[in-house]
């Protein structure tokens, strides 16, 4: 589903790649060309950082099996991948 | 002289001159340590024990035979590979007689041995864990790419052109396959030493940062318990259509380094997709097989001449200062993460910022462990870490695509 943020996001970015080719459309120096791509670079990485902000999530207590390091939920008493017991408070 | 003409090898230690001879023994021995260390896990194994294992048969396995491109010469080489031919017919002509030929032609050039180990990255990254705290991950991982960003100026100062600055620079991002991508598109003439000292470095991140923490942070710091980690749990369908967006953005950015990213978010978007049999073909045989034959190619390549070449004392030297300033500065973002978060984060975090994914967070885990049992920060280690593989990442595709465009 799209939201907000989604959006912001997105039109960021679409901005940030123009800006970051925009040789492709007007001649530059290079040295207006690199500060404009480099501005276009940060613009779209943080577009794409804003989408990622947007995604629904849920949130989860998790905790490490002292033997494996697997990932447990915080429920668990034995590790899914070693099945060997977890620790009760970490 | 009659008795060593029996053992080719042998007898080629008196036709060479001394300086290769000295480095031959010096290579196997060295071989066997690094094949000894791995074999311990002082070093990372995965690497170490094929790659030691080809530094020191290939330095041994030496014979004087014709020089493919012109048999008449006859000159010190192996049965292993050759590097040094670019004429599609000696390459063709080579792969019918050096075993690791085609190996090495099909997928060390064009860069495809790293972008299948960047593939086998993306299928065991956990998006939710970076997803769970990102401004912090994204922070630490940044300052953990100091070396990254440090070195290029230092290697041009020590009289590497810009490219060959920026391929060694990349060796503080501590992620194996962006120093061979990097170098390869950048500075091929300078590939071999760049891979071989990346390689032998990243293992020794693994004994040697242990060493740097204990240094520069106090045990009863190292040892902090943090809180327990909350995960944001993320539904797959959402991170499939982030890693396709994010792909598509960074490929359009940086077109030079789209094999990379398609890679690495194809690799998530099979995870997300949970096509088991896809999961198990990439992770168990793709990303091992191709770890097993880059380290192993990789210890092949060192023979004496490449380790004899004037650049490479240079090239252990940055590659050294790299991973130093990376591991300083992830300490410095792990500090400043410390002061701000009430002195209640482990500054050891800032470590498992150079991505060399997941070494750093388990040496960041142990060390913590070992100062305070009842510290269990993996977890929270592998945000940084996975965020160290992005940055790099885009660090290695701005250098790659800067670079030649803007003419430094």
């Amino acid at each position: 589903m799209w939201n907000k943020k989604k959006i912001q996001g997105v039109l960021l970015a679409v901005i940030g790649v123009f800006l970051a080719r925009i040789e492709v459309f007007i001649t530059l120096e290079k040295a207006q060309l690199f500060s404009i791509n480099a501005i276009g670079i940060i613009l779209a990485l943080t577009g794409t950082a804003l989408y990622a902000a947007g995604m629904p999530h849920t949130l989860k207590r998790v905790k490490t099996c002292p033997s494996c390091l697997k990932k447990n939920y915080v429920e668990a008493t034995i590790c899914e991948k070693c099945k060997k017991p977890l620790l009760k408070k970490q | 002289m009659g008795f060593l003409s029996v053992f080719p090898g042998l007898e080629l230690f008196a036709q060479v001159p001394l300086i290769t001879s000295v480095a031959r023994v010096f290579l196997i021995l060295f071989g066997f340590m690094l094949c000894y260390l791995g074999y311990k896990e002082i070093l990372e194994p995965l690497l170490m024990i094929p790659m030691g294992t080809g530094m020191a048969m290939v330095n041994a396995g030496m014979l004087m035979m014709p020089d493919p491109t012109n048999p008449l010469i006859i000159k010190p080489g192996t049965m292993f590979l050759n590097s040094m031919i670019s004429n599609p017919n000696e390459i063709v002509n080579s792969m019918q007689v050096f075993f690791l030929q085609p190996i090495y032609t099909l997928t060390f050039p064009n860069g495809l041995i790293a972008c299948l180990v960047f593939l086998g990255i993306g299928v065991i990254t956990e998006l939710d864990i970076f997803i769970s705290n990102p401004r912090l991950s994204l922070l630490l991982a940044i300052c953990a790419e100091l070396g990254s960003i440090l070195t290029f100026p230092i290697a041009m100062a020590m009289g590497f052109t810009s490219p060959q600055a920026a391929s060694v620079a990349i060796i503080g991002g501590a992620d194996g396959p962006m120093v061979l991508f990097a170098s390869l598109r950048l500075a091929p003439e300078i590939f071999v030493p760049i891979g071989i000292v990346a390689y032998i470095y990243l293992s020794v991140c693994y004994a040697g940062y242990p060493y740097l923490i204990k240094f520069l942070v106090p045990k009863h710091i190292r040892g902090i318990a943090m809180s327990e980690f909350v995960i944001k749990e993320v539904p797959a369908a959402e991170k499939i259509a982030f890693s396709l967006i994010g792909g598509t953005v960074l490929c359009l950015l940086f077109p030079v380094a789209a094999p990379l990213f398609v890679c690495f978010f194809l690799g998530i978007i099979i995870r997300e997709s949970k096509v088991s049999r896809f999961i198990q073909i990439t992770e168990d045989v793709i990303l091992y097989g191709s770890t097993l034959f880059l380290g192993f190619v990789l210890g092949c390549l060192c023979s004496a001449d490449v380790f004899t070449d004037p650049k490479m004392f240079k090239l252990i030297i940055l590659g050294f200062i790299a991973l130093f300033f990376s591991g300083i500065g992830g300490l410095i973002g792990g500090y400043i993460a410390y002061y701000f978060s009430g002195k209640k984060l482990n500054p050891l975090l800032g470590i498992a910022g150079v991505s060399c994914v997941p070494t750093t967070a388990k040496v960041c885990h142990k060390i913590a462990n070992e100062a305070n049992p009842d510290a269990f920060i993996i977890m929270h280690c592998m945000g940084p870490n996975i965020a160290g593989v992005i940055t790099t990442a885009i660090i290695t595709a701005v250098y790659v695509t800067m670079i030649p465009k803007c003419g430094f």
